[in-house]
């Protein structure tokens, strides 16, 4: 689904360059969960932002099922983070003005969906995650985990078939990870989501089928 | 969508208090003084555009041309001239005279003055004035009138008008007229104004020489034919020129007078009907300078930008806590185009609140403004199409350029680096301090400007003008008096009163007095081979003792000489004459016998100081039909004294107004433009600066935000609370002294081409500048200093535990 061929990512400093990312191969099937696993300033996150579309590599070709990513215009990149890419964030990033509700919705409204059918979709996942009751309160209203609940909520609600994590529970305490991450388990294994998620924690990367571990750039 | 961007917007005012109350104030204020100043502006740019045809109707003026190339351009014509083009220029479809003044029309036991026009009967199929009732063609016979629908209804008290005879008061005699119809009010934004129209006829009856040529003193107005065009009729009218004006122009000839390009010393040029309000040789109405519209829309530009520049930098700053918002929906799918579109509708909302909240401001402010600037608007003008669609796109420009660009600006940022929390505004500082330093151009400009205008009005008020103008009270004679018999007993009832000094008069006032006429009138004749030209003035005994006017040689007019045939000349005239000794000598021109000079005093302002001092001879007609009485009455107690003279002046003429002034307000009266202009600027300087600082206080509140930890680090490591309000004001300050250092020159600029207009001007002084500089800066300073000494003053362990 997911093939990385000689990917490499640096940033000029001064004269010279800072090397982030060092010729990377990577090939991710579908319906995989991936742990990608490193010290801090190994280059986890940068993997994870060239996957997401987020960052462009300085060298090397990204497939993403079989079309040169990079040759894509900037209209279908979009189309690929409203309906195929969903992302949930350490710090949560929801939208501090709009309610629960609110902020799952607008990956929907991105997509121009009739609001018959949005109202339906967020209605299933707000019950599906045990949230109904917080659908009016805001963000700041709410617990960390709760917060990222709303966070993965948000990911899967337009449906997408990649959700791509980082570090999802490094705000939490391990109660709530464990919870997150079960849920993470449940939609790779019911939904058949392929999941790829950077993480510190061994525990979590447990709950993967596989463990990439990176270090100075480099897949170790 | 569009309800979430709304509903996102909604909210986002909620919370942002200070911003939210800085743009939507400043935008009201912005766009109200935009609208009333684009109000103004409209008015004086529609004016006279109501008539048809209006492309072929053109006032026609004489060039003359004077030895050394200048020329001096008169809309004065001969009575005879008008019926000549009509006969004799191809070019010519109808042709119309226009001339008159106030006069007293009395109908039974009601008198009022009203503003009586004498016109040719072309006059109403060339312009668009309707005749309401009654008969369109009563200009056709010199017994009628044609009133107008409020002059009627004031003269007749809401009765029938028409077929009513009313008497109106011409050349010291009441004259009867039949009321011939009635027509629409003339309306506000018009050049001709009156109240009464009548044949000019009239005007031919009371010459003594209908037919002369040299009693140049009527407004002419011209039709051309459909495809004449005014170049045609110029050279068309070379020829009569030279056929009734050929004495005059060898004489010019004669006397050097610079041929123009057309190798003519004497001809007639067009001004268009749609130039005639901005034109100074017309003189039909009162000129405006062709600059001041453009100034009130320059002036409206100014503030609605700085208003918007504050909404542009207030956006960008908020961008800090708004990046993560953006970033995260760039990350959800929303295209660059959507994000701007959701900004923008926020700029929409905050906008449209304060385009409503400017519309109602401006509505009750109307009345004040009316008041202040002199003016009669409503807001009927907001009826017109253009108008409206007017308002509308400058509207969409400003919600674009100050929503639009500040969200194109945060769009394009990297998704990545605002997800990290990275953002770092470089670029976007460099443009925040361009932005203030626009914002604080134009605040030193308006300042500078509004010092040097200032100055130089209150120069115009105080120049010594060589004559009384705190003592003397000039008097307009009018209602159904015999001037000269009311000057008289004027005299003898006031001869020993202990307040008044000296009592004079003449055919022209000195200022501008309260019946609002000022008039010109210039002689040329010969003498000893070269020609002489003069200002003429007539009046009665005691005129340089009642002005104060000093004599440098022989004496004034007193009753104690037998005198006729004498006048007193100005030190230009006798310089003119090229005289050592005038006094004595003699001048000739159409009087017989000639007149002898008995006085000369030195040369005083007989006009605005916008011109030099003409040459002037003073002549003594004793029975004279004056039109001003001229009062010098005792400095103890001018208002006593003003009561005084009105008390008298009622029992001479009852029925008649008293328009008594001051010489001094008369002075003051001529710079009303002037004044109106500092007016416009000082509101529109006090608003800039307003909305200037408002800007800079909410951009301090963000950069002080920004630097919280900062200035917390700083505070632990021993900085004083002055060291830190300085190291945040002199960023700002740095930024008002680049402002204006840019500003200076330019105010300079455009302060000394204005003075230019002025014959009698102050010289702009380097401090004035430095005055206006410093007052920015100090104003900035104290702005910032809010929010400054706020952050100084703060616990330093506060500020850091919140990162």
């Amino acid at each position: 689904m997911i093939q990385l061929k000689h990917i490499s990512k640096h940033y000029p400093v001064g004269f010279g360059k800072n090397e982030i990312l060092k010729d990377i191969d990577l090939t991710i099937f579908e319906g995989e969960f991936v742990s990608i696993m490193g010290p801090s300033g190994s280059g986890k996150s940068t993997l994870l932002h060239v996957l997401g579309l987020l960052e462009e590599p300085s060298q090397g070709e990204y497939l993403f099922e079989g079309e040169s990513v990079f040759r894509m215009n900037e209209k279908k990149r979009t189309q690929l983070h409203r309906g195929t890419i969903g992302f949930v964030f350490q710090a949560y990033h929801l939208i501090d003005e709009l309610t629960v509700y609110e902020n799952i919705e607008t990956p929907l409204l991105y997509k121009n969906m009739p609001s018959a059918e949005r109202k339906s979709r967020v209605a299933d996942v707000l019950d599906r995650f045990n949230i109904v009751a917080k659908k009016d309160l805001f963000p700041s209203q709410l617990s960390g985990g709760q917060q990222q609940l709303v966070g993965i909520a948000r990911a899967i609600v337009a449906e997408p078939r990649v959700i791509l994590a980082d570090e999802p529970t490094g705000n939490l305490h391990s109660d709530q990870a464990k919870e997150i991450m079960e849920l993470f388990k449940h939609l790779n294994e019911k939904d058949k989501i392929t999941i790829i998620q950077v993480t510190h924690s061994e525990l979590n990367a447990t709950y993967g089928h596989r463990i990439i571990q990176i270090r100075d750039g480099k897949i170790a | 969508m569009f309800r979430n961007y709304l509903k996102i917007a909604w909210r986002n005012l909620g919370r942002q208090k200070v911003f939210a109350a800085v743009n939507i104030t400043g935008m009201t204020v912005a766009f109200c003084a935009a609208l009333l100043l684009g109000i103004a502006a409209y008015h004086e740019w529609t004016y006279d555009n109501f008539h048809k045809d209006s492309d072929r109707l053109f006032q026609i003026y004489t060039e003359e041309r004077l030895p050394g190339g200048k020329s001096l351009p008169s809309s004065s014509e001969a009575v005879p001239l008008a019926p000549v083009l009509q006969k004799e220029c191809a070019a010519v479809q109808q042709v119309a005279r226009y001339v008159g003044e106030v006069e007293n029309v009395q109908y039974g036991e009601r008198s009022m003055d009203l503003m009586v026009r004498f016109v040719d009967p072309s006059f109403l199929s060339m312009f668009n004035f309707p005749v309401l009732k009654g008969d369109v063609n009563a200009l056709h016979r010199a017994d009628q009138v044609l009133l107008t629908e409020k002059a009627a209804h004031n003269l007749f008290n809401n009765g029938n008008a028409i077929g009513k005879i009313v008497q109106i008061k011409m050349n010291n005699q009441l004259k009867p007229f039949t009321v011939g119809g009635i027509m629409a009010d003339v309306p506000g934004s018009s050049s001709f104004d009156f109240e009464i129209l009548t044949s000019f006829g009239n005007v031919i009856q009371m010459l003594d020489e209908p037919d002369s040529w040299s009693n140049e003193s009527y407004r002419t107005l011209i039709q051309l034919q459909k495809n004449a065009s005014a170049a045609a009729f110029e050279k068309q009218s070379r020829a009569v020129m030279h056929k009734y004006y050929t004495g005059r122009i060898s004489d010019m000839v004669r006397d050097g007078a610079t041929p123009d390009k057309g190798g003519e010393v004497l001809s007639l040029h067009t001004i268009p009907l749609r130039d005639i309000h901005f034109n100074e040789v017309s003189k039909i109405g009162s000129a405006i300078s062709r600059f001041y519209p453009w100034m009130l829309v320059i002036m409206a530009f100014m503030i609605v930008s700085i208003a918007a520049i504050n909404f542009i930098n207030l956006s960008m700053g908020r961008s800090f806590t708004r990046a993560g918002e953006i970033g995260l929906r760039k990350a959800l799918g929303a295209l660059r185009g959507q994000l701007i579109f959701q900004f923008w509708s926020e700029a929409f909302i905050i906008c449209s609140i304060a385009l409503l909240m400017s519309l109602t401001l401006a509505g009750l402010l109307l009345p004040g403004f009316n008041a202040m600037f002199k003016y009669h608007f409503t807001l009927n003008i907001l009826k017109d199409v253009r108008v409206i669609t007017g308002i509308i796109s400058i509207f969409l420009f400003v919600t674009l350029m100050a929503g639009g660009y500040p969200a194109w600006l945060i769009s394009g940022f990297n998704i990545v680096e605002v997800l990290k929390g990275k953002l770092r505004l470089g670029k976007s500082s460099f443009m925040r301090n361009t932005l203030i330093i626009v914002q604080f151009i134009v605040a030193v400009l308006l300042i500078s400007c509004t010092v040097v205008l200032w100055q130089q009005l209150q120069y115009l008020r105080s120049r010594p003008l060589g004559y009384n103008q705190h003592q003397v009270i000039s008097l307009p004679v009018n209602g159904n008096v015999n001037a000269a018999q009311a000057l008289g007993s004027l005299r003898s009832r006031l001869d020993g009163n202990p307040h008044v000094l000296a009592v004079s008069a003449s055919g022209m006032n000195l200022g501008k007095g309260l019946d609002g006429s000022e008039a010109n009138w210039h002689i040329g004749f010969d003498y000893k081979g070269h020609g002489v030209k003069m200002a003429m003035q007539e009046v009665s005994y005691d005129y340089a003792k009642t002005l104060d006017l000093q004599l440098v040689s022989g004496r004034d007019f007193t009753k104690g000489y037998v005198d006729s045939q004498v006048v007193i000349i100005n030190e230009k005239m006798a310089l003119q004459l090229g005289e050592k000794d005038p006094i004595g000598k003699e001048l000739q021109w159409d009087e017989k016998p000639p007149v002898k000079i008995v006085g000369v005093v030195k040369d005083f302002n007989f006009k605005s100081l916008h011109q030099d001092i003409e040459p002037l001879t003073m002549k003594l007609v004793p029975s004279l039909q004056v039109s001003y009485i001229f009062i010098k009455v005792q400095p103890a107690d001018l208002p006593g004294s003003m009561a005084i003279i009105e008390k008298v002046w009622k029992e001479i003429n009852p029925r008649g107004t008293f328009q008594g002034s001051f010489l001094d307000d008369n002075t003051n009266r001529m710079y009303k433009a002037e004044s109106r202009l500092a007016g416009i600027i000082i509101s529109s300087a006090v608003l800039a600066i307003i909305i200037s600082c408002m800007g800079l206080f909410a951009i301090a509140v963000l950069v002080i935000a920004q630097r919280n930890k900062e200035i917390g680090v700083r505070k632990i490591l021993g900085a004083s609370a002055a060291s830190i309000v300085t190291l945040i004001s002199v960023d700002f300050l740095k930024l008002v002294a680049v402002a204006i250092l840019i500003a200076t020159p330019v105010a300079w600029y455009l302060m000394n081409t204005w003075l230019q207009e002025f014959a009698y001007r102050i010289h702009i002084q380097w401090w004035t500048f430095v005055l206006s500089g410093m007052a920015a800066v100090i104003i900035a300073f104290f702005t910032i200093s809010f929010q400054s000494i706020r952050a100084a003053l703060m616990n330093p362990v506060k500020s850091l535990k919140t990162e």
